[in-house]
């Protein structure tokens, strides 16, 4: 855009979204990777997100959605950014239903708000992401953003019901609707969630709710090595107890979450009815005994804390690498090993966190920024442990680097056979590639 | 003969094809009975390759194709409309691989539900979605129509069970959607073709994923002297935060029809409606869980609350539910199983208004139902020889569906949109959300052979 062109589109873009909601010139905080986007622009309803969007198609402007911008790393470098358009004004919570166990909410709704506002009626939205505090649900459907309690409850995926989409042209579309059950047509949820603004603005996310649990307790299983913690997450697993979240800590994510415990531990989490959280925690203490490992019983608050901590780790700690590697739950052990080895001499303060009945494993450190020669040896190592863990079904993605190495490795790495028909569904819904241009899987 | 014909026969064998206009019947519908059409040809064929080879012909031909499997559907989406070509894949029923360890299994898509929870239980393990019609209706058409069952209450639907799927598009390309236990990149194409009732391709290996069995299972009969009451309780539980596995329900009609079928479960014949309720999990929760149920069905005017004592009353009780549409189906020739859903705090609003529907159009209507997801199936008993009979019935049906809408529900919850609800479908979505799903359609099958005539309104689909 040449200045000339800014001042015009700056002009039309304060018609429709008013003077204050329209920043210029942008400050640093929204630099995505290497480019530093022209307007960031804050519309506080649907219709003046289709009237942006009508603008940017018309003249071929770049847009970036964002919710609270925690993801905004992720992902490939940009192509162009033209536009950056922050959900942050629509905020609201639409409808909510007890009785029925759903939820309306305008895209930028905090995942905290709402959780507040449901609290009262013991219901809740079971996403813990990174950020988890700072999270808009928006975010949380466009990026299926989740965190350990992925385990017990799935993916935000599995809970999107409905969506309102402001399409790259400005026209809006519904998918699904309000019922927790529906077959209806294709389900064109699932073409949004998690395709990170690339087809379309998300400004309305129905959800199902689930009953919050009525107790909640979390035991820590500490030991030197890996082999008997492995053991324990296998033994929980194949038994009858139902965690809703079981995460390995290396020892340096341990220093942060529990400093007096600076091992490797596994974390597992009960949240269920009071007498079965007790039964639970009676069986993990005699499974310890068993294994002869240390253990440590965390309640109530205790125990919600550490996982708020866990979400937040990567501000805890130097992190500007962190890699999600996928992997067949049996092989998580092994998938942590070889990321240690792969990692653990290029990054500062190594932090693992791994999810042995998911299959995914965080992992995450510092870098000397700026000397070359470490930048491209971690690309190495990132290629190099996609390449091993192809073989296995495995897949490595870069949540979050730096651009240097962004610039040797696709964040996303490999797709596979239906790459074209990703490559037609941009085609279809974003033609002049408008939205989040480059930042997607084999650069859509 | 046919040039095409004759291809797939190099195929499949010359006895693997049917084009004999009697025997082809028997493929002129499916288990809705109101819409049928025989198709050209049927082509059964017993591996991936195979269906690749077929298409790849059909294709070429520019001959419509759609695959069958069990034909259980009610939604008349395994019916030829176009005079296609169909691929039965009931041969292609191995299952290949059970991988406990990582709670995985890949089969081919004409293994049957049952089949696959039976050959996993004695390992402790259990596929979830459980459709009514398990004992016959496939993976693959379980796939293609996402199907639910009574305990998709607490488990989900089939896209939450499914890892992975291989796919034959509709130009005979293979490709892989999802990534078969681990998680694929980029857009979800495993979720958008579950539940693309048989449009965007045909799946040819499923991964689907393995649950646990519970520790303890509890079931609860409750008996009501009003369908009000019944609605009113199931509201009550929902709204208390307990998820029960399943929630079923059955008013007096289905109770009838199950009590002199063989089925007969020893339900209270004179109960306006019984609900069905099961409880799973920690025995901890489940003992907990089940007094607070029993405390608010008697709250909200059950009659009696019965706790199944073993295995084979249980076993009884749910034969009794799961054949209810069966025993339906004998009261008159023909049954018509609807399907919709609203949001289950308007169930004590709205079923009463449906039996007034059915009562104006002057039909017998039966529901049995998952009422714990609001999930509806009004069924309705009718002669489908008489044409006058069979037009109230479409007109019930109508005013049913905008009964459903209008209190913020939807057309299908598990059934699928088909033959049957295309009509329908512009009651709840405009014409720009019907043409982004023709947009997707014709991503996955842009010269439109594939299953034409199903999903979407036509002129729509015209329009790409
Ligand atoms: C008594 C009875 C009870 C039922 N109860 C339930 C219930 O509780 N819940 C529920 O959800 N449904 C229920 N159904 C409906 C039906 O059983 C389901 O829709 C089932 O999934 C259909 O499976 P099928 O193998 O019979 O598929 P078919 O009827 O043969 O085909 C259905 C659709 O799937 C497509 N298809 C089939 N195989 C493939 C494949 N491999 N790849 C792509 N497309 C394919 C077909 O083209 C067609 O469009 C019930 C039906 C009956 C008769």
């Amino acid at each position: 855009m040449t200045p000339q062109n800014a001042d015009g589109v700056e002009r039309e873009l304060v018609s429709i979204v008013g003077e204050a909601n329209v920043l210029r010139p942008v400050p640093e905080t929204y630099v995505i990777d290497d480019r530093r986007p022209a307007f960031v622009v804050f519309p506080e309803t649907s219709e003046e997100v289709a009237a942006l969007l009508r603008l940017a198609h018309a003249r071929e402007l770049a847009v970036v959605p964002m919710g609270s911008g925690r993801r905004l790393s992720f992902g490939n470098l940009p192509e162009r950014v033209d536009i950056l358009l922050s959900t942050r004004r629509m905020n609201r919570i639409l409808e909510y239903e007890p009785a029925d166990l759903t939820a309306s909410v305008e895209a930028g709704c905090a995942l905290e708000a709402f959780n507040r506002a449901a609290l009262p009626h013991r219901q809740w939205l079971p996403f813990d992401p990174p950020d988890a505090d700072r999270a808009t649900l928006g975010g949380i459907a466009a990026a299926d953003d989740f965190g350990p309690l992925r385990h017990g409850y799935g993916r935000p995926r599995d809970s999107v019901i409905g969506l309102e989409v402001v399409q790259a042209d400005g026209t809006r579309i519904r998918a699904g609707g309000r019922v927790v059950k529906n077959v209806t047509g294709y389900d064109l949820n699932k073409l949004f969630v998690g395709s990170f603004g690339t087809l379309g603005v998300l400004v309305r996310v129905n959800f199902k709710l689930r009953p919050s649990p009525e107790a909640e307790a979390t035991i820590l299983f500490f030991d030197s090595g890996w082999e008997r913690l492995e053991a324990g997450a296998r033994q929980i697993l194949q038994s009858e107890l139902l965690p809703a979240a079981l995460v390995f800590a290396n020892e340096e994510a341990m220093s942060v979450l529990l400093p007096d415990h600076p091992r490797k531990a596994l974390l597992v989490r009960f949240l269920e009815t009071a007498p079965a959280v007790v039964y639970q925690v009676e069986r993990a203490k005699a499974l310890a005994h068993s294994l002869a490992v240390e253990l440590v019983e965390l309640k109530d608050e205790a125990s919600r804390s550490i996982w708020e901590k866990l979400g937040r780790l990567h501000r805890l700690l130097p992190t500007d690498l962190r890699l999600r590697l996928s992997v067949l739950p049996a092989r998580t052990v092994e998938a942590l090993w070889a990321s240690e080895r792969a990692l653990g001499e290029k990054l500062a303060r190594l932090h693992i966190l791994a999810q042995p009945g998911t299959g995914i494993v965080h992992i995450g450190g510092g870098l000397a920024i700026g000397e070359e020669h470490i930048l491209s040896s971690c690309a190495q190592a990132i290629l190099h442990l996609r390449m091993m863990w192809a073989a296995h079904r495995g897949r490595v993605i870069v949540e979050h680097a730096p651009p240097e190495i962004k610039r040797y490795v696709d964040v996303w790495g490999d797709v596979g056979t239906s790459l074209p028909l990703m490559r037609a569904l941009k085609h279809a819904f974003d033609p002049k590639r408008i939205l989040s241009p480059g930042r997607f899987v084999a650069g859509l | 003969m046919t040039s095409w014909i004759a291809e797939l026969k190099e195929i499949v064998g010359s006895e693997d094809i049917i084009t004999d206009p009697e025997r082809l019947l028997v493929y002129e519908c499916d288990g809705l009975s109101i819409h049928k059409h025989p198709p050209a040809a049927v082509v059964f064929p017993e591996s991936a390759e195979e269906v690749v080879g077929i298409v790849k012909v059909l294709c070429r031909h520019r001959i419509p194709f759609l695959a069958r499997g069990a034909g259980t559907g009610l939604s008349g989406g395994a019916v030829a409309v176009q005079d296609g070509v169909i691929l039965e894949l009931a041969r292609m029923n191995r299952i290949l691989e059970i991988d406990y360890e990582n709670r995985l299994a890949v089969v081919e898509p004409g293994v049957i539900n049952l089949m696959l929870t039976r050959a996993v239980a004695d390992a402790g393990y259990f596929y979830a979605p459980d459709p009514s019609s398990q004992m016959a209706c496939t993976l693959g058409g379980n796939v293609a129509e996402n199907a639910g069952g009574p305990h998709c209450l607490k488990y989900g639907l089939t896209v939450h069970h499914i890892a992975g799927l291989e796919v034959v598009l509709p130009n005979g390309e293979m490709v892989t959607l999802g990534g078969h236990g681990t998680d694929a990149v980029g857009y979800d194409l495993l979720g958008l073709f579950i539940g693309s009732e048989g449009t965007f391709g045909i799946a040819t290996k499923i991964t689907v994923r393995l649950t646990r069995q519970p520790q303890a299972v509890k079931t609860l009969l409750a008996d009501f002297l009003s369908v009000e009451d019944a609605s009113r309780a199931v509201s009550a539980i929902i709204a208390a935060g307990i998820l029960p596995s399943a929630m079923e329900m059955m008013d007096r009609a289905t109770i009838e029809a199950v009590e002199a079928s063989v089925y007969a479960a020893g339900l209270p014949t004179d109960a306006a409606a019984v609900v069905l309720i099961e409880l799973d999990g920690l025995a901890a929760s489940v003992e907990y869980d089940a007094a607070r149920v029993f405390e608010l069905c008697r709250a909200n005017g059950a009659r009696c609350v019965l706790v199944a004592r073993d295995e084979v009353e249980r076993a009884r009780l749910w034969a009794g539910r799961k054949g209810a549409f069966g025993a339906l189906g004998r009261i008159r020739p023909d049954l018509m199983v609807q399907d919709a859903v609203i949001p289950r705090s308007k169930l004590p609003e709205v079923l009463p208004e449906v039996y007034r529907i059915a009562a104006r159009y002057g039909l017998r209507m039966a529901n049995v139902f998952h009422a714990g997801d609001g999930n509806l199936h009004p069924n309705i008993c009718f002669d489908g020889r008489n044409p006058d009979e069979v037009q109230r019935v479409k007109e019930a049906c109508r005013e049913i569906m905008e009964l459903c809408v209008r209190v913020g529900g939807t057309l299908t919850g598990e059934h699928g949109v088909g033959l049957d609800k295309i009509a329908y479908m512009p009651l709840v979505f405009t014409d720009d959300d019907l043409e982004a799903m023709a947009r997707v359609r014709a991503v996955f099958d842009p010269e439109g052979l594939c299953n034409p005539g199903k999903v979407l309104p036509v002129r729509r689909c015209r329009a790409f």
